[in-house]
């Protein structure tokens, strides 16, 4: 029951992060919104039992990726009016209109999932030797191309990032 | 011991929160909050995995939530990198302006 409130919580706090993340003009907010967004979901997954994700989720994504976003937000130094324009104005009104209809349509789904039930006790749970063994027999060829990824993915940042020279 | 959470409670969080994510992408003109929303959508998705990776007592659900942590982070470099090419072509975050190969 405690878990119950406390995850309600949570879950109240995270959709509350999204929509201010939405509704604040400046960027810089809507990135310090997603941050408490992002320990929210954090959060939500140690209550689910799994730990190692919430330490990568707060790691990887709360700390490097946000700050990456931060820094490319105040490297830009927008001035006010490069914030964008106002959205047009039946922006809100569609796009409310078809993101509530995909909201209804996925919750109304997820009735069918009251069959499922949640075993074994979350705290007791210690789940990350067991996920490492997965990580490094069934899906160790994953785990190879992603460090692959990782590695095409910082070249091409640096030869996207590279200013052009003239005539190049 | 069973968990107190039930699991449609979970799923209907991820769910509201993809489509927060669909209606930033939707409603946003600012390039860098619409990418800010795809991984909101990301992680919606992601607790979706976890959940059903709790529901039926098995580990796979989170290594993909960990490959795909893996990968925003790549995507995440590469956009920005994108955006920041963008802004110094065209000196600004606006997603209208960038028309380039609109017919």
């Amino acid at each position: 029951m405690l878990l119950k409130a406390i995850f309600a919580l949570v879950a109240l706090g995270a959709i509350a992060g999204a929509i201010g993340m939405l509704v604040s003009t400046n960027p810089v907010h809507s990135a310090l919104f997603l941050v408490w967004v992002l320990f929210c979901v954090a959060a939500i997954y140690l209550m689910l039992g799994a730990e190692f994700l919430a330490i990568i989720q707060i790691i990887v994504y709360a700390g490097a990726i946000m700050v990456l976003f931060l820094f490319i937000i105040m490297l830009l130094n927008l001035r006010r009016d490069e914030f964008g324009p106002d959205p047009m104005p039946n922006q809100w009104t569609w796009g409310l209109i078809f993101s509530s209809l995909l909201a209804i349509a996925l919750v109304s789904a997820t009735g069918a999932a009251t069959a499922l039930r949640f075993s074994g006790d979350p705290l007791t749970l210690i789940s990350i030797p067991d996920l490492a063994r997965l990580l490094f027999t069934k899906y160790l060829i994953a785990f190879e191309l992603a460090s692959v990824i990782l590695l095409i993915a910082m070249v091409g940042v640096i030869v996207l990032a590279k200013r052009m020279k003239e005539g190049a | 011991m069973e968990l107190g959470i039930p699991l449609n409670w979970v799923l209907a969080l991820s769910a509201i929160l993809f489509s927060l994510g669909a209606l930033g992408v939707l409603i946003k003109r600012n390039i860098i909050v619409m990418f800010m929303s795809i991984e909101l959508m990301l992680n919606a998705a992601n607790i979706a995995l976890v959940a059903f990776s709790r529901a039926h007592g098995n580990l796979d659900g989170q290594v993909i939530v960990f490959f795909t942590i893996t990968l925003a982070a790549a995507e995440v470099a590469i956009g920005l990198a994108i955006i920041v090419a963008l802004f110094r072509i065209k000196r600004t975050v606006d997603i209208d302006r960038a028309a380039l190969l609109k017919w």
